[in-house]
């Protein structure tokens, strides 16, 4: 048995519950993340109205995504932790 | 020769069409030999006159010369930590076990971790992709994508140029001809640095044939 798991035993067997903390940072990173998700769909348009005439629609296409797989992560988090 | 205190307006518009001219390959050496280099798209690290490509604060007649970004290799780097981080999970999962770890903790690590990774391959390719230099007709414009956060566009007057240098030092750059192109600026950003850009001595060139012609158009009085 490692370190580490010897460490997450005993914390169990002291009735903290240890994977509650782990959830809870998962959401906030996650939440994290969902902001930058935002950021980056809101930088992508910006620049194209800077810039005109280069691959605007694949890479705001692949921006839109990257926030719809931020959201769906994050809801995923919810259900599966 | 005494400069013209009045320019007709058809005039001036003969003699912006003129030095548009002088910029097309057709009639210029040093464009017509980098055009043939390398593709000419919206991915391009080098492009001649490409079509459709312009800044916002691009006036309407105004034309695009060059087009330039880092050069592709510049991205090698980066690209292989990625490769390294896709490829961690797979090592971890194999020399280590993870028991203990409920399995919904372990899905959702893994698929946290290939987020950030996708995360930081992206912001790194948006960096590569709006860090852009232009060379118009009439200026210089500088587009700066520092990271997401942080953005900012400069520009100068091509009659603003004072001192045009290149410098391509090392190994890799001077074998995939990349190099940084200095220029020194009488305006408020005293000086330019179109950083690791394809063939710097053709940048140079084509800097100062404008250089060339924004001098010939002060002396005949037709300054824009």
């Amino acid at each position: 048995m490692t370190p580490f798991e010897q460490f997450v035993q005993n914390l169990a067997a002291s009735g903290f519950n240890f994977w509650f903390l782990i959830k809870i940072l998962f959401i906030i990173a996650l939440t994290l993340y969902l902001a930058f998700a935002v950021i980056i769909v809101r930088q992508v348009k910006v620049m194209f109205e800077t810039l005109k005439g280069m691959l605007d629609w694949p890479i705001k296409l692949i921006a839109w995504v990257h926030l719809a797989i931020a959201v769906f992560i994050f809801i995923l988090a919810f259900i599966i932790l | 020769m005494m400069p013209d205190l009045f320019v007709a307006n058809n005039h001036r518009k003969r003699k912006k069409k003129e030095k548009k001219d002088f910029l097309k390959p057709e009639n210029n050496e040093t464009i017509r030999e980098i055009k043939k280099r390398g593709p000419q798209n919206a991915l391009a690290t080098f492009a001649v006159h490409p079509k459709n490509i312009r800044a916002k604060i691009q006036d309407r007649d105004e034309e695009t010369i060059l087009f330039l970004r880092r050069h592709l290799i510049t991205n090698v780097g980066w690209m292989l930590l990625i490769l390294g981080l896709i490829l961690v999970p797979l090592f971890a999962f194999a020399f280590f076990s993870f028991a203990t770890i409920p399995l919904s903790f372990r899905i959702m690590g893994l698929i946290f971790w290939y987020l950030i990774t996708f995360a930081f391959a992206f912001e790194r390719f948006l960096t590569w992709f709006f860090n852009i230099y232009i060379v118009t007709d009439e200026r210089i414009i500088d587009i700066n994508f520092v990271n997401i956060l942080l953005k900012d566009v400069s520009e100068m007057k091509i009659d603003r140029i004072q001192d045009i240098s290149s410098k391509t030092e090392g190994f890799v750059r001077s074998f995939f001809r990349y190099g940084d192109v200095f220029i020194q600026t009488a305006a408020h950003v005293p000086e330019v640095c179109f950083e690791a850009v394809p063939y710097p001595s053709s940048v140079t060139a084509v800097l100062n044939d404008l250089i060339l012609q924004e001098e010939q158009e002060k002396l005949e009085g037709r300054v824009k």
